[in-house]
């Protein structure tokens, strides 16, 4: 709902604010940079913890060209939301702006609000060369590039060494031996899987990853377009089943809906469940100093595939999150410059160590020395990765996206089949043509 | 001794008794209700982020002050910004509404109702609907991202209630002492300051504590129309501290007791005045 406000907003204004603003639509790799003016930058790294990150980082620039201003804005993962559309819609875009991938990013450049970056960060180019090309090209729309990858998220199984090591389980490399681990674990007095669905993406994130496994690339692409979308793989309905197997043998079930995701993390932290399926983000805070569960015993492994599956099995799911310059910026080419600034590999290794532990999209952008080793070995498995499959709410059209997040909710608490949820989500994609 | 003790009860009716205590229990338990959750959030600062998630209504295991200490490092400066601009646009609104409120009781308009219908009109006014047009006006204005910005828009949308409830009360004062005070010799200036102003001092405070509690807790146009940490107020401060990954609840559950301790000292010190405030002015 709230990304189809958003587009309608962006639509509006667009044509409202017209041909009288002066517009820079393509980035020039050949302007000339000037060190002076006013940037302003909007931001996601609102929360304290992270805030410090992006405000050290316009004090440096500023201190190397004093002729610049930065202007930060920095908001949380919430009022990002909102002071993105209020201010698109009052034609008052900063310079440069948090975007993410999928239909977000996708509103901007409908809306014709963000520069064609492929001059600057496309195939070939001096910069896009040096960072992870699986996030630069998750900012690609219409065959061009439009946003500039900060750093990368993809999701793990986190599991507590000393529990496997109790159950006498070792880290499973197909779904069937993930299943046997929980029964394993259960006996040893663990909750196998601790899972929250009470935000309904929790389960959409397993299904992803599953449809990774069970639906060929081509077919999940063409279906994430409405316009070509069938939905009518059956490796949809197996993922779901799947999903469901493990929903049954590892985890608290249907009661997942009634659990949020911040109290089943805390499970894993306070070593009572075993395993949380969770982003590479979240692995600082999910065994840290303060928490039960100590860093060294901390380990991850990719979601198992099922054996014979029909999908790609060294695909990943998981998205960069990034940066889009705006078409209104008086001075586009100072913009780049800064980002350029802060895609250095000395200011990724800054964002990937403790206590940001963002994981760079910088090539060398990873410190194994300051990081904590399971976000490195995590950064190195999505470099392996052959496919990185975004999340299926921010991929798909908001109308599938709120299909597939009720659809799951409602599969998880018993009351749809797998079968029903496919058919609600190929009903949505044909309400979407 | 004891007889005369007893005497009374027995001579007192059961069921009057009877509903008495009932409602007396009744009382207790709503009062169990609204105090429990701020005596929940204030027990988690003391907890750890564990506890929290494990132990959710157990008391704390330790009584350390961490988190309170934590928690009002994270969140002092927006409690300055907070106090700044809940204090001036408090002042600003009351005052402004009070001299509307005495011009639309006490002075000859021509056309008053609709000037009163245009000025209580704002009352229906959305501040969501507002939201684009005004992000416009103040950066015209050079205030966005200021104090100021924060001051005029609550002033600005608290003024037509305010007016409304200090109105209702004028209504109802004599007219005689305007009159008196008129062939004393005062202006009509004078006869607000001197006369009315003095007389409406329940519905002023209470309008004090509404404004306050508004302002105090306003978080829709803190977070639109701020940007840096040094002009956000305590809402967007608090929001701050939390994140979709590695919250520090206690800290937050700390910083949200200290942030709500100045409001709760400040009903509960003028609670008199308020609910009187309100019963005379509502309705007339």
């Amino acid at each position: 709902m709230k990304r189809s406000l958003m587009a309608a907003i962006l639509a509006m204004t667009t044509t409202l604010a017209g041909s009288a603003m002066a517009q820079t639509l393509v980035a020039d790799p050949a302007a000339e940079v000037k060190h002076e003016g006013t940037l302003k930058v909007m931001t996601k790294f609102g929360m304290q913890r992270l805030a410090p990150y992006f405000t050290d980082l316009a004090k440096a620039y500023e201190a190397a060209h004093p002729g610049v201003t930065i202007e930060l804005i920095q908001e949380d993962d919430d009022s990002v939301k909102g002071k993105t559309k209020t201010l698109v819609a009052s034609n008052a875009m900063p310079d440069i702006f948090f975007s993410w991938t999928g239909t977000w990013g996708g509103n901007f450049v409908r809306g014709s609000r963000a520069v064609d970056l492929t001059p600057v960060i496309g195939p070939g180019t001096e910069w896009g060369g040096k960072l992870a090309s699986a996030a630069v090209d998750a900012f690609v729309y219409d065959g061009k590039n439009y946003g500039i990858p900060l750093y990368l998220d993809a999701k793990f199984m986190g599991y507590s060494k000393p529990a496997f090591a109790k159950a006498g389980v070792e880290v499973p490399t197909d779904l069937d031996g993930l299943l046997t681990a929980c029964d394993k674990l259960r006996a040893a007095g663990y909750t196998p899987i601790s899972i929250g669905n009470k935000e309904p993406w929790v389960g959409v994130h397993y299904v992803g990853q599953l449809l990774a496994y069970n639906v060929p690339r081509e077919v999940l692409e063409k279906d994430f377009n409405p316009a070509t979308a069938t939905y009518d793989d059956p490796g949809y309905v197996a993922a779901l089943e799947q999903f469901g197997q493990i929903a049954k043998r590892c985890t608290v079930g249907a009661a997942m809906n009634g659990i949020s995701y911040q109290t089943a993390i805390q499970e894993l932290s306070d070593g009572k469940a075993a395993m949380y399926y969770q982003e590479i983000i979240e692995f600082d805070s999910a065994a840290s100093a303060t928490t039960a569960l100590k860093p060294e015993e901390f380990g991850f492994f990719r979601l198992p595939a099922p054996s014979g599956a029909k999908g790609d099995p060294e695909a990943l799911e998981g998205a960069p999150e990034g940066y889009m310059i705006s078409t209104a910026s008086g001075n586009v080419p100072l913009a780049l410059d800064f980002m350029r600034f802060v895609t250095s590999p000395e200011n990724g290794k800054i964002l990937s160590s403790p206590p940001y532990g963002q994981p760079s999209a910088v090539i060398g952008g990873a410190d194994p020395v300051t990081m904590n080793p399971a976000v490195v070995g995590g950064l190195e498995d999505i470099a392996r990765a052959s496919y990185l499959i975004q999340w299926l709410d921010t991929v798909n059209h908001p109308k599938v996206a709120a299909a597939w997040l009720a659809g799951i909710q409602a599969y998880a608490g018993g009351d749809m089949s797998a079968e029903d949820v496919v058919a609600s989500v190929r009903a949505a994609a044909e309400a979407a043509k | 001794m004891t007889m005369t003790m007893a005497l009374p009860s027995r001579s007192r009716p059961f069921w009057p008794a009877m509903l008495r205590g009932m409602l007396w229990a009744f009382l207790f338990a709503m009062g169990v209700l609204v105090l429990y959750p701020l005596l929940w959030m204030a027990l988690g600062g003391f907890k750890s982020n564990s506890q929290i998630f494990s132990d959710p209504f157990a008391l704390p295991a330790s009584w350390s002050l961490e988190n309170y200490l934590a928690g009002w490092r994270a969140t002092r400066g927006y409690m300055l910004s907070s106090l700044l601009v809940t204090l001036v646009s408090t002042l600003t609104t009351v005052m402004i509404s009070a001299w509307t409120a005495f011009g639309l009781t006490r002075t000859a308009i021509p056309g008053k109702p609709l000037v009163v219908g245009f000025i209580l009109g704002g009352m229906m006014l959305s501040p969501t609907v507002a939201l684009v047009p005004l992000v416009r006006m103040l950066q015209d204005l050079g205030i966005y991202d200021s104090h100021a910005a924060l001051i005029l828009l609550y002033t600005a949308f608290r003024v037509p209630f305010t007016t409304f409830l200090i109105r209702a009360y004028m209504l109802d004062l004599p007219r005689d002492l305007d009159e008196a005070a008129m062939m004393d010799g005062a202006s009509p200036g004078q006869i607000f300051r001197k006369v009315i102003l003095p007389l409406c001092q329940p519905i002023l405070i209470s309008c004090v504590v509404l404004h306050i509690l508004f302002a105090w807790n306003e978080y829709l146009f803190a977070m639109i129309f701020t940007n840096s940490p040094g002009v956000q107020t305590l809402p967007v401060g608090l929001t701050s501290m939390m994140s979709k990954q590695g919250t520090n609840f206690a800290a937050v559950f700390a910083a949200m007791t200290i942030s709500a301790l100045p409001i709760v000292i400040i009903f509960f010190l003028t609670q008199r005045y308020f609910i009187r405030g309100l019963t005379q002015g509502i309705g007339k």
